[in-house]
């Protein structure tokens, strides 16, 4: 059971983040702008003609299930930027730190606030997205996107790519005090997650279990090292005398 | 309360703290007083065991620095220099998350007794980042003492307020040690206020320069010195005075006389009764006072 300072920080952290515009657009306007991609994309591939090749039917699905892939990564990227940042700019950390939180119900508090939002976003857009389907698409085009690949790409890799995005931000912004810089630095540290994923969607087959099982096996071993490195920042000595 | 025994910390060749060996009792309001770069905010952040000393040893509240960090920062309240609350947050759930943290039982009456003892009860729903910096001190200040601590540092309280606001904040502080008898740690650029709230002040640069109460601070440097003015100066009253066995120090200025005496209260009438016996007209007599920030420069020049 999760104790109770832990739960305080991590309401603390909600309270604070959906009171923040950049958050707010981040969980709620980006979400919805990919689900409506999302959609044009599976109505794009009902649409296609019968003689239309099947590699185009199979490359829209794939470049489908990336917006899916991408909300993870998005959404708590701006939450945990503020976490880290908010607290420098506003001169909290100290305070914060005074109280008898240890070090790591403080990292794991901000982590979890940070992708949780974005793992249950996603999954709730995907619900979402699965009902618009039923009602504009054909059986089979909705039967694709609960194929296993899909289901392991929703259910797996999105949260192991959430906690990839949140453990980069805050390594990047520790070291930064200004929130936007954060941002737009974290934005790029986490191409290296999305790029496989939008190449893998050029293909001309539908994305298998097993490229999808073996990026969620990468991003898994590289979650572990970020999470150490990450964990390693999170010592109150380090946060007061060396976060600037 | 708080003792520390050779207490040092470096940061890399740089000597924050240098053997800082320091008792300060419970109940007892301590003024930590130092020019920028002192040590006062280190020697702050290694008591409250937010960094670890780089040798030496402290025990806060009973607990051993070190060993026993989660408990001392149960026991212990700290403010910093700014506010540092979260500005989107209002009043209420600043002070409710800390609350949280320290595991306060009857949470809202306690969220409640400070906002209303600070006068903040009616705008506890507003942001703080709407108050001004005053209000928001207090803010700070409630949310140090919320789990009731028993040792508060104070690092700063009042810096960066205006006048009215400095006022309501010393005020507040001037009551919580009167009626409440906690221990107050308190780190101050502002000398009349750690002369008015502090019953012993400690100097610092690096290492403890001097600790006594403010007029034992006075006495140490200065001693006790008495001005008599005179209607005018005859040319032998110095070289008869000077014949006082009690005497520790004579010198005029115009026609005043300044007499450094080791028991005024004993040795004045003599004095007086002296001074009159060999011509001189006394106008006034009066104790020499000194403020505390004279004290503060001249130790500190002295140790430079």
């Amino acid at each position: 059971m999760m104790n109770y300072r832990l739960r305080a920080l991590m309401k603390k952290e909600w309270q604070e983040a959906f009171k923040n515009k950049m958050v707010l657009f981040g969980i709620t306007l980006l979400p919805l702008i990919f689900l409506g991609f999302a959609v044009f994309m599976l109505l794009q591939a009902k649409g296609l003609p019968p003689e239309a090749p099947p590699e185009t039917k199979f490359i829209l699905i794939n470049q489908t299930m990336f917006y899916f892939i991408l909300l993870p990564l998005i959404i708590p990227l701006s939450i945990a930027v503020y976490a880290v940042t908010g607290e420098k700019e506003q001169k909290s950390l100290e305070p914060l730190l005074a109280t008898p939180l240890t070090d790591l119900e403080l990292f794991a508090g901000k982590v979890l606030a940070a992708a949780i939002p974005g793992v249950v976003i996603s999954w709730l857009f995907f619900g979402l997205f699965l009902g618009i389907a039923s009602l504009l698409v054909t059986l089979d085009l909705v039967l694709t996107v609960l194929a296993p690949p899909w289901l392991v790409a929703i259910f797996l890799l999105s949260p192991l790519v959430a906690i990839f995005t949140v453990t980069v931000s805050m390594l990047i912004s520790s070291r930064m005090s200004d929130t936007r810089a954060a941002y737009q630095l974290s934005s790029f540290a986490v191409l290296p997650v999305v790029i496989p994923i939008f190449i893998f969607g050029l293909r001309e087959a539908l994305l298998s279990l097993g490229l999808i099982a073996l990026e969620a096996g990468i991003v898994a071993i590289v979650d572990v090292g970020t999470v150490l490195l990450a964990a390693k920042l999170f010592q109150r000595e380090q946060i007061l005398v060396r976060w600037k | 309360m708080i003792v520390t025994e050779g207490l040092t910390r470096k940061f890399k060749d740089l000597v924050a703290v240098d053997h800082l060996d320091l008792e300060v009792g419970e109940g007892e309001v301590f003024g930590f007083l130092g020019p920028n770069g002192a040590g006062k905010t280190t020697t702050v952040r290694m008591l409250a065991a937010l960094i670890a000393p780089s040798s030496g040893r402290a025990v806060v509240a009973g607990y051993r620095l070190g060993e026993e960090n989660h408990k001392i920062r149960q026991v212990v309240g700290v403010l910093t220099e700014s506010p540092g609350l979260y500005g989107r947050l209002s009043a209420y759930q600043n002070l409710d998350f800390f609350a949280k943290l320290y595991g306060v039982r009857e949470r809202a009456k306690q969220v409640e007794k400070y906002l209303k003892m600070l006068d903040l009860w009616d705008r506890r729903d507003e942001p703080v980042g709407r108050f001004s910096k005053g209000l928001q001190q207090k803010v700070a200040l409630a949310r140090a003492l919320i789990h009731e601590p028993r040792v508060l540092f104070l690092d700063e309280p009042t810096a960066g307020l205006d006048p009215e606001a400095a006022k309501l904040v010393r005020d507040f502080i001037e009551e919580l040690a009167e009626e409440e008898r906690r221990t107050i740690f308190l780190c101050t650029h502002n000398l009349s206020e750690a002369e008015r709230l502090c019953d012993r002040i400690g100097l610092i640069k690096q290492r403890l320069i001097k600790v006594g109460t403010p007029e034992e601070l006075k006495g140490q440097l200065y001693g006790r010195r008495t001005v008599v003015q005179l209607k005018r100066l005859p040319s032998d009253l110095l070289g008869g005075l000077r014949e006082l066995p009690f005497l520790e120090g004579l010198e005029a200025d115009g026609n005043k006389l300044i007499v450094s005496l080791k028991d005024p209260e004993e040795e004045n009438p003599i004095l007086i009764k002296r001074i009159v016996e060999l011509g001189g007209e006394v106008q006034w007599v009066r104790e020499m006072e000194h403020t505390l920030e004279e004290v503060y420069l001249d130790l500190v020049r002295e140790d430079a």
